[in-house]
């Protein structure tokens, strides 16, 4: 089992499934469960489907220095994005993202739309399904960039697939949106793994020789880790915000 | 037109800090043709960090700057 595939994709398929299940119980509330779970159920069958048909050939041309350069682009870019903003809230510079809010903020949106539809609520189901699916595009190219990357599609999939389970199970029993999760610090851990393994691939394509070879990708991780520690402390001291006034955070 | 916007999204949020990530990423290129490949990596390791952070103290003059108004 390559965890090297499935723990980046549960913990970032988590996150995005999470944000999903805020706009599907906020729909649910107020426009009705059917046409909500729909939506959001088509929209998984359809994220499922690109994983299939783009993740499944891409693994066989990896070897392809072109096909290295570009994936390893996407992941680098991605994951570089995801990191940069997780550092921006630990730093305060960002407000932290409140599941509660966005779901008293959908709830009232639809509230807003107007009289509810006999049947499927048009309105409802698409609300669901296009939040769903955008939420899933995150989740959908870290299945794909890790899947390929460490030629475990496999693995990446069965990660994405129990982060879903275990969010739609704590959706079930919980009847909230999931607002304790440390939803920053699992993104965080994302965008690490993503910038090092798209640097690694990167540097694989332009046939560069990384010292000790794939202990470089541990190299990189470390680094940004240390760096991202340095930057919080100098944001809050620049800002004189101390580390007990802002929530979440492993350590700090 | 809205699909490859959303694309975009996903990989370019901060066009500086992207912007920085490619330059890093050519100037390294542009060593490995020089036949300077041992530093390579070094030149991909360090621009990244130096890349985060530039983009981090950017954030941070904006809202320096926020703060003043």
């Amino acid at each position: 089992m390559g965890l090297y595939g499935l723990i980046p994709s549960f913990l970032g398929a988590g996150v995005e499934f999470i944000e999903a299940l805020t706009i599907i119980m906020a729909v649910g509330a107020v426009r009705g469960w059917k046409s909500s779970i729909t939506g959001g159920l088509s929209a998984v069958v359809v994220m499922g489907a690109l994983v299939a048909i783009i993740g499944a050939p891409l693994v066989r041309v990896m070897g392809i220095n072109w096909v290295q350069l570009i994936v390893g682009l996407f992941m680098l870019l991605f994951g570089i994005r995801w990191l940069h903003k997780a550092i921006l809230r630990y730093s305060g510079l960002v407000a932290r993202h409140n599941e509660s809010d966005n779901y008293d903020k959908e709830m009232q949106r639809q509230k807003e739309h107007g009289n509810v539809s006999k049947g499927l609520d048009k309105f409802a189901f698409v609300t669901s399904f296009s939040g769903t699916f955008l939420e899933g595009l995150e989740a959908v190219f870290i299945v794909i960039t890790f899947g390929v990357s460490t030629n475990s599609m496999s693995s990446s999939i069965i990660g994405a697939a129990a982060a879903l389970a275990v969010v739609v199970i704590l959706g079930i029993v919980l009847r909230k949106p999931l607002a304790k999760i440390p939803e920053n610090t699992m993104k965080y851990v994302v965008g690490v793994m993503l910038t090092s393994f798209g640097a690694f691939w990167i540097g694989e394509s332009m046939n560069l020789s990384w010292p000790q070879k794939d202990l470089s990708i541990l190299y990189i991780v470390a680094t940004m880790v240390a760096v991202t520690f340095l930057i919080v402390w100098r944001v809050r001291g620049a800002t004189g915000r101390s580390s007990k006034s802002t929530n979440q955070g492993v350590g700090m | 037109m809205r699909v490859l916007k959303v694309l975009w999204g996903l990989v370019v949020d901060d066009l500086w800090l992207a912007s920085m990530t490619v330059g890093v990423l050519i100037l390294a290129y542009i060593f490995s043709l020089t036949g300077l490949k041992s530093i390579d990596p070094y030149v991909i390791w360090v621009g990244l960090v130096v890349a985060i952070w530039v983009s981090v103290e950017h954030q941070l003059r904006l809202k320096r700057k926020e703060s003043r108004n």
